[in-house]
């Protein structure tokens, strides 16, 4: 049992938001290994309750900057899953015309700003985007993912030391999956619980189970408030489990065993599953026609995408420079 | 000598191998370069071989990564050190601009014996973050010897001599060309740094090529016979010191030269190498020196616009043919 004050609406929501983006990373595998999506793959299966209970706690008009592991990121904030699918196959109807692909895609309808394959190098735009916020004196806040690898590079600690002596709205996420690429958190820092970091900027840290939506949920929460309060940044690290290997179609054979088994134990949607239905918001049927009903979405998305064109010439010269010049 | 086919990828490995026996002070470390053997599998089996001492991984540092390899070449060690993709060779940059070259120049006789391995390059559907070709940038700094092989034999022969030479080294590859092959000797051999390389003898158009470039540049030549016209493919090999003998002499046998380079025009490396033919080799010239570059355009991801990025075959093709009506 838990307790929330969330409405069974927005429970419900977070249900389907993690199918969503499960379903997704289901098919863009898929998709990846038999060549119909070019360029590596990075999946977030198994991470997405940690974009899923942040972005939960975000306004449509809060900004999020996303890593490149970012397609979990982006569907929870409510980017346009056929513009996605579309953009991850190059084509013209894509968000991004074709042009960002799979690593770098953004949506301004919903302030998805965007994916990062600098890792690390996103969180200093986060900063940025707050630093708008307040000196325009809007309520917005602004969130950066970044993982554990990302943790250890100059940028990132640039940028939170930055936001926490100017008091910036930003929550600094780090969703920690325990790897780099092939190196594993214990080889790249000595210190566990990566939120105790904070201490040393100043600022509060959080460390919660990333696989537990409601407790991702309520830690970002904590810090959209005090943000929103005007009270500065706040860092919350997200421990969870990739399930697959460090992009599409790489090998997880020779990485730890019991990573991957307590990994699948933890599954973030049967978690969230299980305690939705001990409350009897729902029911393990409506669960699967969410399930069923996601998966189709994802489909219809990627078939509309296959259908879709290239963009042509005229596209690739447009935006080289986006304004005009004297 | 008896030859032995191997691609490039295992070129630069077996160099590695070669040198890190032959001298115990060599060592080598970047992200995923251990363990995993390089995202590119370039050091596959070192760590095995020379044990974690030697070879490791690093946490997500380019800027310290750049700054320790300086720092440990001064006191004693011939680092290797990878930045596994050029996009972000701008983190480490301020390690090489301000210390790794000034510190030889400025404090007289310390010498900076380093090389530092990177790789460029477009064509993969890396978008981007994970395809540029900044060799410009580094080329521009003073001090520091810049190293761009087009084939296995020159791979591992000039790694060799740059691991061997006392000055700091940059060793730029080409992810495209990894599985290309060639022959090499089967026993020991070094290509020396600053001597550039004919790859197809001809008297009508001289093309002096970088990396990959010299691939397509030797396609076009190929079809260009069968048209009548004869050409020949300067591969500088080391751009920096840049052997102005070997191509001045081609010049002086044609009268027409194409330059070709991989990267954005303004600033390209090719625009250095023109100037430099136009300053030595005004006289033998008959015509305007043309370069084949790509545009000043991001790279965009979609399949169909990377083409019109990409320079190549047909584009270096149009560029000798304009050549010989001028
Ligand atoms: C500045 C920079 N250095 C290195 C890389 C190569 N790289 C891509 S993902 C990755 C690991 C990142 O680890 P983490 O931040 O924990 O994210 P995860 O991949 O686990 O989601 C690395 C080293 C990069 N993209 N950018």
């Amino acid at each position: 049992m838990f307790s929330t004050t969330l409405s069974i609406e927005k429970l419900l929501d977070m249900y389907r938001k993690l199918w969503l983006a499960r379903n997704h990373e289901l098919l863009a595998e898929e998709w990846k290994l038999n060549g119909r999506i070019q360029g590596s793959v990075h999946l977030s299966t198994g991470q997405e309750a940690v974009a899923v209970g942040a972005c939960a706690a975000l306004e449509v008009d809060d900004y999020i900057m996303g890593t490149h592991r970012e397609h979990a990121q982006m569907i929870a904030k409510g980017v346009n899953i056929r513009g996605m699918a579309a953009e991850m196959l190059g084509k013209v109807t894509g968000m991004n015309q074709g042009k960002a692909g799979h690593m770098l895609f953004s949506d301004k309808s919903v302030n998805a700003l965007g994916g990062c394959g600098i890792v690390g190098g996103g969180a200093a735009v986060a900063v940025g985007y707050a630093m708008a916020f307040k000196i325009l004196g809007t309520r917005q806040v602004s969130l950066a993912f970044f993982g554990d690898g990302a943790f250890n590079t100059g940028a990132v600690h640039e940028a939170i030391n930055f936001a926490s002596v100017r008091k910036y709205p930003v929550i600094f996420l780090c969703e920690n999956n325990r790897w780099g690429l092939t190196v594993m958190q214990h080889e790249q820092t000595l210190v566990e619980d990566l939120a105790d970091r904070a201490r040393g900027y100043g600022i509060p840290g959080a460390t919660v189970n990333g696989n537990d939506v409601l407790a991702v949920y309520e830690a970002v929460n904590l810090a959209v408030e005090r943000a929103r309060a005007g009270d500065g940044p706040s860092v919350v690290e997200a421990k969870t489990w990739r399930m697959r290997g460090l992009a599409a179609g790489y090998p997880i054979d020779w990485e730890p065993k019991d990573y991957h088994e307590e990994g699948r134990k933890q599954d973030p949607i049967l978690l969230f599953e299980e305690k939705l239905i001990a409350k009897g918001i729902f029911t393990p049927e409506k669960a699967k026609a969410i399930e069923e009903e996601t998966r189709k979405t994802i489909e219809e998305a990627y078939d509309e995408a296959s259908r879709a064109p290239y963009p042509d010439e005229a596209v690739f010269w447009e935006n080289v420079f986006a304004a005009p010049i004297g | 000598m008896t030859m032995k086919k191997v691609t490039y990828r295992q070129a630069i490995n077996e160099a590695l191998f070669e040198e890190m026996e032959r001298d115990p002070k060599v060592v080598l470390f970047g992200e995923d370069v251990g363990t995993y053997g390089g995202v590119f599998k370039v050091t596959d089996g070192l760590k095995k071989k020379f044990g974690s001492d030697r070879v490791f991984d690093t946490p997500i540092a380019e800027a310290a990564l750049m700054g320790a390899a300086t720092g440990a070449a001064v006191a004693g060690l011939r680092p290797i050190v990878e930045i596994m993709f050029m996009d972000w060779i701008g983190i480490a940059m301020d390690q090489l601009v301000n210390q790794t070259t000034m510190i030889p120049y400025i404090w007289e006789g310390i010498k900076v014996p380093l090389v530092l391995r990177t790789q460029g390059g477009s064509g993969s559907k890396g978008s981007c973050q994970h395809t540029k070709s900044l060799e410009a940038w580094i080329y521009h700094v003073p001090g520091i010897v810049v190293a761009m092989p087009s084939t296995p034999y020159d791979a591992k022969g000039l790694l060799k001599s740059a691991i061997r030479n006392d000055n700091p080294v940059a060793f730029i590859e080409h992810k495209m060309l990894y599985p290309t092959e060639g022959e090499i000797p089967e026993g020991e051999y070094t290509v020396p740094l600053g001597k550039a390389s004919v790859k197809r003898e001809g008297k009508d158009v001289t093309i002096v090529a970088l990396s990959k470039m010299v691939v397509e540049s030797l396609k076009a030549a190929k079809e260009l016979e069968e048209e009548g016209i004869s050409v020949e493919v300067v591969d500088p090999v080391t751009i920096k010191p840049l052997d102005m003998e070997t191509i001045a002499a081609s010049v002086k046998k044609t009268n027409r030269v194409i330059v070709v380079n991989e990267a954005f025009r303004t600033g390209a490396v090719a625009s250095d190498i023109t100037a430099q033919i136009q300053e030595q080799c005004f006289d033998d010239l008959d015509g305007p020196i043309l370069r084949v570059t790509a545009p000043d355009v991001q790279i965009p991801y979609s399949p169909a616009l990377e083409q019109f990025w990409l320079p190549g075959k047909d584009k270096i093709k149009q560029a000798v043919l304009a050549s010989l009506k001028r």
